[in-house]
């Protein structure tokens, strides 16, 4: 048998299964959900980060405007309007002209004001203030340069119109390289409008800041409308990297505020964006996907890592719980084919508290039941069977009293009349004998008791008394009988002859039966081969009856009332005829059939009839036999036709009136005999006197046959072993024989007493005796 | 056993329940919100306008009326916080005008239409919402220019006004401060048209920061006096109502300008708020502009239903695009009294 995988590798394999793909899907939804998390919370950091940047700068901004908007409000700057514009020096001219204007001398405190404010304020690069023309007034007189067409500027016009703080677009200064912030406002007086210039340094206002907020992997940076970067914590960024012509950049700038992901210097890159207030700046964060994803590889490695020690604790609970219950199931198994094998005292040690543990304590309760009910049974057999050899010897002993008698009363001259009664007697006692002895096969068949007995034999020896018999209830009829047995049939068999010799004289004596003109007969020849397919039963084991063996055919064919398609389907089941009203009109148990059936199974072979009501019937059966060798022995029936020795003989009987039918019996037959009625008195007479043969009785008060047998034969003198000493008893049951036989006893007949059968076994032992021990196994009485 | 079915079938049966249920929609055929968002709350010309649009749109629309305190970056938040709520218009009055930008971008993202008011924002930065976004204000210069106007009518009509009889009409200007566009622009206008118109106008001292605000106008007017001397301030100019109030109140406290003909200055204010028409009725104050918050809070109202209703903006109302085409301006009115 190709077993499949054991619960012990599937029980826990499966459940590791299971939690490892629980393990894998849950892992893979915590990293997955951790995942989204971490980039929220990641992406939101991003943001907080820009519009705090943007916050700060912003605020930055404010504070310069706050500046601006102080300076706007002085009178100073405010009468500083009124100022003509101021020409730069020409080269040549007298530096210090001692006639320095009025005018000149409140531009140089106007301008000297400013320069003390950009110093106070910390993070202006230079002031100006400029009439509506754009003019300069004052301020940084050294760079006013940088001032020049300034009406023409975006920035300058815008102040004009809008009356507005304006912060414009960075330039780059010309003097230091820095970048350059220009912050404007208006200022107004008496109906006059100028303009008041800042440049703040980027730089200043916006590094602290980024550098408060970079991180690793996570870089803020001020870019300008065109996405140039105008601030940033690297100097190398300036100018050198440009935002501005990034396909994602159009599309930051279009949502004003927002995060989004791109691909770019070789990574990606999730970026913040911020509009800063007021100017025309944004705040840009750049983070690195090491940055996004840093705390997500922690977290799927502690997953992973969790799901691992999981799934190995889980293997080591597997181990620890599934490993003793798959032991105790084995062990269980194992009690079950312990106690299969026959093994009734084995008992299972499992003590656990669990259902196997219940389990294994109902199945050894179950076992201690089902063996206490089969030695019970066991009990209920024996003592059936005690009392079924009880019953035989019993009911056979009065017959044996009954045969006897008529048979003694037979031969005492009787009238014509007389005769005829006593013949009926004998015959109906023997028909009695007949049922009962069917019983007892019945019995025994039931109860496996049944014994096949296969020794070497002559086919047509066995035959001969099977016709005799038969002969005589046809000529009783009118019938013919008729026995061939086929060229190819070997005499020499090895077969059980006893209940060969059973089935041919109970399927003949029924056909004989049936039969009302015509006649009977048997037919033995070799079975074809189709005919092993027959068999319903298994072969029993047919080593007894050597290397070679055929199976034989017996045909015993009547011209009687025949059996109907329907009966013969039931004819060989126990207790049936082929017609309830035959059992009426023929007699009979009903037995004989089955224990036919039965016996020709046992003998390796099966039983069928072929039949048609009206027309007869043809009963078939088969053996198997083995092929005799030729050596074989002198058999009783061969004695018979000896003449009878003069013998003296001992017979322990204890009822008398088996005592009176032996002694009749035997006196007919010229052989004298000393009576005892025990085993004491048999021995005793035994060593007193001198006897060819013994004729013991088994069941006998003071002591029984077999005791007296076993004692005789423990004697020293050489006698003891010599004398043969012959069973006779009531007691049919299968085993009587082999009792006796152990005893020490050479033979053994069965009671009622066959004349035949008894002048047989005097004859055959008789005139062996002193011939030695009785190992010699003759054919003993039989029970049919 | 039962029990545990029980509880897993609750178990099993609750989330779908919820899940049927959660989402049940909370808006039909409702009306439609609008989100309205002020620099501050404090400023009696900006709640009017906010009165206004809330008695235009009572009955037709759910009006939310936020206060961003004069912080852009809590404005920002309201906006963020109201599209999310599911607002179906905004009205913006913006703390910062350069802010406007982002806001249009995130109305544009979120589908909603945003009408910005009073505060005007760069109207290119706004354009990247075309179609759903617009501006309702003034033509910031007007207001400047008629009270320009009004003064060249008080020179004209009251010679005794020059006090000194110096020939030059001296006056102190009560400016908000030097970064609002509007404060400077009346600042500006309104001198510069009286100069253009003839008058001799002469600038007492520094211009005097006082944010809007009535008392500070009046601590500065008492300072100014002192500072000056009552005898050569010949005319006040404010840019709006309050801090005109102020400067009457200290006046009176000086004894002008409480009915005695030969003590009075005369007072020129923006906005026409009820106390100030109120004080030129009595004869306290001479002349006040105009701006209509009824009228600007009219147009923002209807404007910003039309829009919820995502109809034509400018629907069931006289006005019309300026020459920017998104933007509708609200007229200024010189007012003097019952005398026009």
């Amino acid at each position: 048998m190709s077993k499949s995988l054991s619960l012990r590798i599937k029980l826990p394999l499966s459940i590791l299964l299971v939690v490892i793909i629980t393990l894998s899907f849950s892992t893979a939804y915590i990293v997955h959900t951790a995942q989204s998390v971490i980039s929220g919370v990641r992406s939101s950091r991003i943001d907080d980060v820009c519009s705090a940047v943007s916050a700060s700068i912003s605020v930055q901004l404010q504070r310069a405007g706050k500046d601006m908007v102080m300076a706007a409000g002085l009178p100073a700057v405010l009468n500083g309007l009124d100022l003509p514009a101021y020409r730069a020096p020409e080269s040549g001219a007298p530096r210090s002209s001692a006639h320095v204007s009025a005018a000149e001398a409140s531009r140089a405190a106007l301008s000297a004001m400013l320069h003390r404010m950009k110093t106070a304020c910390g993070y202006y690069e230079s002031f100006f203030l400029l009439n509506g023309q754009g003019e300069v007034l004052a301020g940084d007189l050294a760079s006013a340069g940088m001032m020049s067409d300034v009406a023409a500027q975006q920035w300058f016009k815008d102040t004009i119109k809008k009356s507005t703080f304006t912060v414009y677009s960075p330039l780059l200064s010309a003097v230091t390289g820095e970048v350059l912030l220009p912050v404007s406002l208006k200022a107004v007086y008496n109906g006059k409008a100028g303009v008041l210039v800042g440049y703040l340094q980027l730089s200043k206002i916006t590094r602290p800041i980024l550098r408060d907020y970079a991180q690793p992997g996570l870089r803020a940076y001020v870019i300008d409308e065109e996405g140039g970067i105008v601030s940033s914590m690297q100097a190398k960024d300036m100018g050198s990297r440009r935002f501005g012509d990034s396909p994602w950049f159009s599309e930051l700038r279009a949502t004003v505020s927002g995060s989004l992901e791109a691909y770019f210097d070789g990574g990606r890159k999730t970026l913040g964006f911020y509009h800063i207030p007021q100017s025309k700046l944004f705040a840009l964060v750049e983070a690195d996907e090491e940055y996004m994803l840093s705390s997500l590889r922690a977290i799927r490695n502690a997953a992973l890592g969790a799901g691992l020690l999981t799934a190995l604790l889980s293997a080591g609970c597997l181990c620890l719980y599934i490993f003793p219950i798959t032991r105790d199931i084995n062990m269980l198994s194992r009690f079950a084919r312990r106690i299969t094998n026959g093994e009734q005292d084995a008992t299972v040690a499992i003590s656990r508290h669990d259902e196997l543990g219940d389990l294994a304590e109902s199945l050894g309760r179950m076992v201690s039941t089902l063996t206490d009910m089969l030695q019970r049974a066991n009990a209920a057999t024996k003592a059936k069977s005690e009392f079924l050899a009880r019953m035989s010897h019993e009911i056979r002993t009065p017959m044996n009293g009954i045969i006897g008698m008529a048979y003694l009363a037979m031969h005492d001259k009787p009238d014509e009349v007389q005769l005829n009664y006593l013949r009926r007697i004998d015959g109906s006692a023997k028909t009695l004998l007949g049922v009962i002895n069917d019983i007892l096969d019945f019995s025994k068949i039931e109860a496996n008791k049944m014994e096949i007995s296969n020794k070497e034999m002559s086919l047509s020896l066995v035959l001969r008394p099977v016709y005799d018999m038969l002969l005589i209830k046809s000529q009783e009829k009118g019938l013919e009988l008729n026995f061939s047995i086929d060229e190819d049939v070997p005499d020499l068999i090895i077969s059980d002859s006893l209940r060969l010799s059973q089935i041919c004289i109970n399927i003949g004596s029924n056909a004989l039966k049936f039969t009302e003109k015509g006649g009977v007969s048997l037919r033995v020849s070799r079975a074809a081969a189709q005919m092993e397919e027959l068999r319903s039963t298994p072969l029993p084991d047919t080593s007894d009856l050597g290397e070679e063996n055929i199976l034989l055919l017996f045909s015993i064919k009547d011209t009687g009332i025949g059996i109907s398609r329907e009966a013969s389907e039931r004819i060989f089941e126990a207790f049936s005829q082929a017609d309830g009203s035959t059992t009426r009109k023929y007699g009979g148990t009903g037995l004989g059939l089955t224990i036919c059936q039965s016996l020709s199974r046992m003998m390796g072979g099966d039983i069928w009839v072929e039949s048609e009501t009206g027309k007869g019937s043809v009963f078939n059966f088969t053996i198997r036999v083995g092929i005799g060798s030729g050596a074989l022995q002198e058999s009783e029936d061969e004695a018979a036709e000896e003449p009878m020795p003069p013998l003296h003989v001992l017979l322990a009987e204890d009822n008398e009136i088996n005592q009176e039918i032996a002694l009749g019996v035997l006196g007919e037959m010229g052989v004298t005999a000393t009576v005892v009625s025990n085993g004491q008195e048999a021995v005793e007479n035994w060593q007193k006197e001198s006897f060819d043969l013994i004729l013991m009785d088994i069941q006998m008060p003071v002591m029984d046959g077999l005791s007296a047998a076993r004692d005789i034969r423990g004697q020293s003198a050489p006698r003891a072993t010599q004398i043969p000493i012959i069973a006779m008893t009531a007691n049919a049951m299968s085993g009587d024989r082999e009792k006796s036989l152990e005893a020490g006893m050479n033979a053994h007949i069965t009671k009622p007493l066959d004349a035949q059968e008894l002048r047989r076994a005097l004859i055959y032992w008789g005139t062996r005796a002193g011939a030695g021990a009785a190992d010699q196994a003759p054919a003993g009485g039989h029970d049919a | 056993m039962w029990k545990m079915k029980r509880l897993l079938t609750i178990t099993l049966a609750l989330p779908a329940f919820l899940l049927l249920f959660c989402p049940l929609p909370l808006h039909g055929a409702e009306k439609p919100r609008i989100g309205v968002l002020l620099y501050r709350q404090d400023d009696i010309y900006i709640s009017m306008v906010s009165s206004a649009v809330q008695n235009v749109l009572r009955g037709d629309a759910e009006v939310r009326v936020l206060s961003a305190g004069s912080d852009q970056f809590t404005q920002t938040e309201q906006v963020e916080s109201l599209l999310a709520e599911g607002v179906n218009a905004l009205a913006v009055n913006l703390v910062d005008t350069q802010a406007a930008a982002m806001i249009a971008g995130k109305a544009k993202k979120a589908g909603v239409p945003v009408i910005f008011f009073n505060r005007e924002p760069d109207l290119d930065s706004i354009g990247v919402y075309a179609g759903h976004t617009c501006f309702v204000g003034t033509q910031i210069e007007d207001a400047g220019r008629m009270q320009g106007g009004l003064i060249k009518k008080l020179w004209d009509a009251h010679p005794e006004y020059d006090r000194n009889k110096d020939g030059r009409f001296q006056y102190l200007m009560f400016q908000a401060n030097t970064d609002n566009p509007e404060a400077v622009a009346r600042t500006e206008f309104s001198v510069r048209t009286a100069l253009e118109l003839g008058v001799p106008m002469a600038q007492l001292g520094d211009s005097l920061m006082c944010e809007w605000d009535e008392n500070l106008a009046r601590e500065a007017m008492l300072l100014a006096l002192s500072l000056h001397g009552e005898a050569v301030v010949e005319l006040v100019i404010a840019n709006n109502d309050s801090m005109a109030l102020g400067a009457i109140s200290a006046l009176n406290a000086h004894g002008y300008n409480s009915g005695d003909k030969t003590r009075f200055i005369p007072v020129v204010g923006v906005d026409a708020i009820p106390a100030a028409v109120a004080a030129i009725q009595e004869g306290a104050m001479s002349a006040t502009v105009k701006q209509d918050a009824e009228g600007m809070g009219r147009a923002v109202a209807i404007m910003s239903l039309n829009a919820a209703r995502g109809v034509d903006m400018l629907t069931g109302t006289a006005l019309e695009w300026d020459s920017s085409g998104i933007a509708v301006r609200i007229p200024y009115a010189p007012y003097e009294g019952a005398r026009d």
